[in-house]
């Protein structure tokens, strides 16, 4: 199994100020890893660091041994997709047309966009809501949305940023669950703060503290109580 | 969905030949291209039917203007008017009028301040978190005075009274085929540009990070799009003043109808904004003929109501 | 030749006041006047029956009022081509950007800037040219320069007396140098205070007016009433000029339109300032 992704002594942040600090992880090409930690210990950082979105201040990360910098914008959109925390939906759009703006990396041709565009509504179970205008639909529901945009955007890697932030229970355990059908396809990277919900549905955490990975393994190991105490302080 | 466009873009053209056809046919004077005599073929060609064009080709360049500000600062208020871009604007081109400039570099100009104006505005309200939009709509009513009253002390300085009506209200008056021309031009360069980036001006509404996670290049499309704003209104001041309201209300009506895709927004807002421009650009020249309404009282007359009831109605503006 | 004059003038080729060479095939029988100064001279000229339309601000003499208007600031020009004009009367400092609208459009414009009552006579004469009524304008110049011949040498050979033009009293407004207003004041013997400060129609503060202390106040205006209005505040009063009673009332028309009527001020003026 190859190597789909390698973050090798990584360190990143914003302006001069340097976040995280020599990351170093490598996955092959399915998995559901969740990234853990306390507040501002740099999951979020990590994930945009990987992303594209941020200054790289040393090392790298590779897809497939080609460096992500040194990938265009839509080509890094072909193998990375992104679902935020809570993000607010635009007026005017349907949950169609938000779908369908995962299709925007591929120039795949209408017929292969209707296709990604029709198998992720049926996936989502968001037909009835297709021609809703988003910003009229509930939280949980949006959520759905953008899954579905992702699964549209058909990318090997998924990166998520606390995806059941805020939902209720029902959407939370639906969620995950969509999550856990996708983890043979895909490898999922997901910042997560549920303890419970981790231990159950991933197979891989990565637990960071100040900047750096303080551990990385099954969750039976990684949230064992003297770790958590640890890293978390309580 | 897909047929009430289809629906909505027939009735525009529809509306766009009824007012194209109203304008040439009604005015001041009566003529038509069917008249034998030389006179009413110079007027018909040489004076009327220059008008309606440029009314028309600027009533869609505000138009699209307006919609484009809207999605890169995602802000509904926003339009050239009041961001300040068209005073940017008024002061390039005024300013190198005095100085007895060709038409040309005097569109030149009036482009790179527009876009000075729009420089400042979107670097005052910029946060890390992005644009603010109160902040926003502050920035470009202060930009806007201040240009506004430079404008007022350059017209002055170097003209008379006059011209300060010309600037701050407009007028169509001084249309000629070189006008027609030149604003087309613009107008197809601004709008085509627009059109262009559409789609990615939807996913930017999504937000920074998302829209680059979907492979936008944030920064070259919000470039791009500022650009063709600034462009489109800067050629529209530059040769009729500023006209106030219509990058505004324009769009807000297709809204309304057709939801806030942009791909299908600014294209339908273009052709209802040459429909009403051209209309209000009649009314301007016939309701107190043979005298001549400025036309940017005209569209305030009819904007500013119709703003106040689309604040009212909408719950998400 | 000189029993009919006219009959041989055309076609003439005059080079009006904005440089350009405007060529008349005929004598113009349907003429346009954009300005109630210009409409003025015109009538002077004779030529009222061959006006066509005016602004709707010509209002001297009334029978210009009863003619069809085309306009006032921004000029009607479908109106204006669907009358067929064979000249089109216009003045340079107030009206460049109609005027180039106007030429844009191929019609017959004549342009006359007259900034001082010298150049009245010339644009006089070259209107009676281009409209083939040159002895009416000869005469008409005559009459000008006499009239300000005879109020100019009224001056009394002394310190000239300093007096301030009120265009507008609050905030004040006053007539600037090299303004048609500021040559009468100075034929007239006076020195127009106004051309101590920047600008054609600068508006100066109250403080400039008490510090230069006019001896002569002369108030633009056609009512007496609202200049004694103005004139009862105390800041007024507190003005020597105000105190001597030496102010007085001239119609805005004839001080400020560029006309023949214009002597009449400064004979009026002189006269004032000279007692």
């Amino acid at each position: 199994m190859s190597e789909l992704l390698k973050i090798h002594g990584l360190s990143a942040g914003y302006g001069q100020k340097n976040i995280i600090k020599d990351i170093c992880f490598s996955s092959g090409s399915c998995g559901f890893v969740a990234l853990m930690g306390p507040n501002g210990c740099g999951k979020t950082t990590l994930l945009r660091a990987v992303l594209g979105l941020l200054r790289i201040f040393s090392g790298n990360v590779l897809i497939r041994g080609e460096d992500v910098r040194s990938m265009g914008s839509k080509k890094r959109a072909k193998k990375m997709s992104f679902i935020p925390q809570a993000s607010s939906p635009p007026a005017g759009f349907s949950a169609e047309e938000i779908i369908a703006m995962g299709r925007y990396p591929h120039d795949a041709g209408h017929d292969a966009d209707r296709l990604a565009i029709e198998n992720s509504i049926r996936r989502m179970d968001l037909n009835n809501l297709k021609d809703s205008d988003v910003s009229r639909i509930s939280g949980g529901e949006y959520q759905r949305v953008l899954i579905a945009r992702a699964l549209a955007q058909e990318t090997e890697i998924m990166l998520l940023d606390e995806p059941t932030a805020h939902l209720d229970i029902k959407y939370r355990l639906d969620t995950m669950h969509i999550l856990k059908s996708l983890k043979p396809e895909k490898l999922i990277i997901g910042v997560f703060h549920d303890t419970d919900l981790v231990r159950k549905y991933a197979d891989r955490v990565i637990l960071m503290k100040s900047g750096t990975i303080v551990a990385d393994a099954p969750p039976g190991e990684a949230l064992a109580g003297n770790l958590i105490h640890e890293v978390f302080g309580v | 969905m897909r047929t009430k466009i289809i629906h909505v873009y027939f009735l525009l053209l529809l509306l766009l030949a009824a007012s194209l056809a109203a304008g040439s046919l009604f005015g001041s004077v009566a003529v038509s291209p069917f008249d034998d005599s030389r006179i009413s073929e110079m007027i018909f060609w040489g004076i009327r039917i220059p008008r309606v064009l440029l009314a028309a080709i600027v009533g869609a360049m505000l138009s699209v203007s307006g919609a484009v500000l809207q999605g890169v600062l995602k802000n509904p208020l926003s339009d050239p008017y009041i961001l300040g871009i068209s005073a940017g604007g008024a002061l390039g081109a005024a300013g190198s009028i005095a100085a007895g400039l060709p038409l040309f570099v005097v569109c030149a100009v009036s482009f790179i301040s527009a876009l000075a104006a729009v420089g400042m505005v979107y670097s005052f309200s910029r946060t890390s978190s992005g644009v603010r939009p109160e902040v926003l709509v502050l920035a470009g009513v202060a930009l806007s005075s201040l240009l506004g009253a430079a404008l007022v002390a350059v017209i002055l300085a170097s003209d008379s009274l006059q011209s300060v009506y010309f600037w701050l209200f407009g007028s169509f008056s001084f249309a000629s085929p070189v006008f027609v021309k030149i604003a087309a031009a613009a107008a197809a360069a601004g709008i085509s540009v627009s059109i262009f980036f559409s789609r990615q001006l939807n996913i930017l509404l999504l937000g920074d990070e998302e829209a680059a996670s979907l492979g936008v290049n944030t920064s070259a499309v919000r470039i791009a799009m500022l650009s063709a704003a600034s462009l489109l209104s800067a050629v529209s001041v530059a040769m009729c003043g500023i006209i106030g309201f219509v990058g505004l209300i324009i769009p807000h009506i297709i809204r309304l109808a057709i939801g806030g895709n942009n791909v299908f927004l600014i294209p339908a807002s273009g052709l209802l904004g040459a429909s009403f421009l051209v209309t209000a650009d009649l009314l301007s020249r016939t309701l107190i003929s043979p005298a001549e309404l400025p036309v940017g009282v005209v569209t305030a007359f009819i904007g500013a109501p119709f703003f106040i009831y689309l604040l009212r109605r909408r719950t998400d503006v | 030749m000189i029993l009919f004059p006219s009959a041989f003038a055309f076609p003439v080729t005059v080079k009006d006041e904005s440089g350009v060479r405007f060529t008349a095939l005929s004598a113009p029988r349907r003429i346009i006047s954009t300005m109630p100064s210009n409409t003025e001279i015109l009538y002077d000229l004779g030529l009222g029956s061959r006006i066509v339309a005016v602004s709707s601000k010509c209002d001297h003499p009334p029978a210009a009022g009863s003619l069809p208007k085309v306009g006032d600031l921004t000029l009607n020009a479908e109106k204006i081509a669907s009358l067929n004009p064979d000249l089109i009367v216009m003045l340079y400092d107030t009206q460049k950007y109609q005027i180039e609208r106007l030429r844009a459009l191929s019609l017959p414009v004549f342009v006359i800037n007259p900034r001082n009552l010298d150049q009245l006579s010339e644009s006089v004469l070259l209107l009676g040219r281009v409209t083939g009524t040159s002895a009416s304008a000869r005469s008409l110049s005559s009459r000008i320069k006499r009239g300000v011949a005879k109020a100019s040498s009224a001056k009394k050979a002394r310190l000239s007396p300093k007096a301030l033009v009120v265009l507008w009293p609050s905030p004040v407004i006053t007539a600037g140098k090299n303004t048609f207003i500021d040559d009468i004041v100075s034929r007239a013997g006076a020195v127009n205070l106004g051309s101590k400060v920047p600008g054609a129609y600068p508006t100066v503060d109250f403080e400039f007016v008490v510090k230069e202390d006019p001896d002569f106040i002369i108030f633009a205006g056609k009512s007496y009433k609202k200049m004694q209005q103005t004139l009862a505040d105390e800041k007024w009063q507190a003005l020597r000029a105000v105190r001597e009673k030496k102010v007085i009332l001239i119609d805005s028309d004839i001080l400020t339109r560029p006309t023949p009527r214009a002597v009449k001020a400064l004979e009026l003026i002189s006269g004032f300032v000279n007692e």
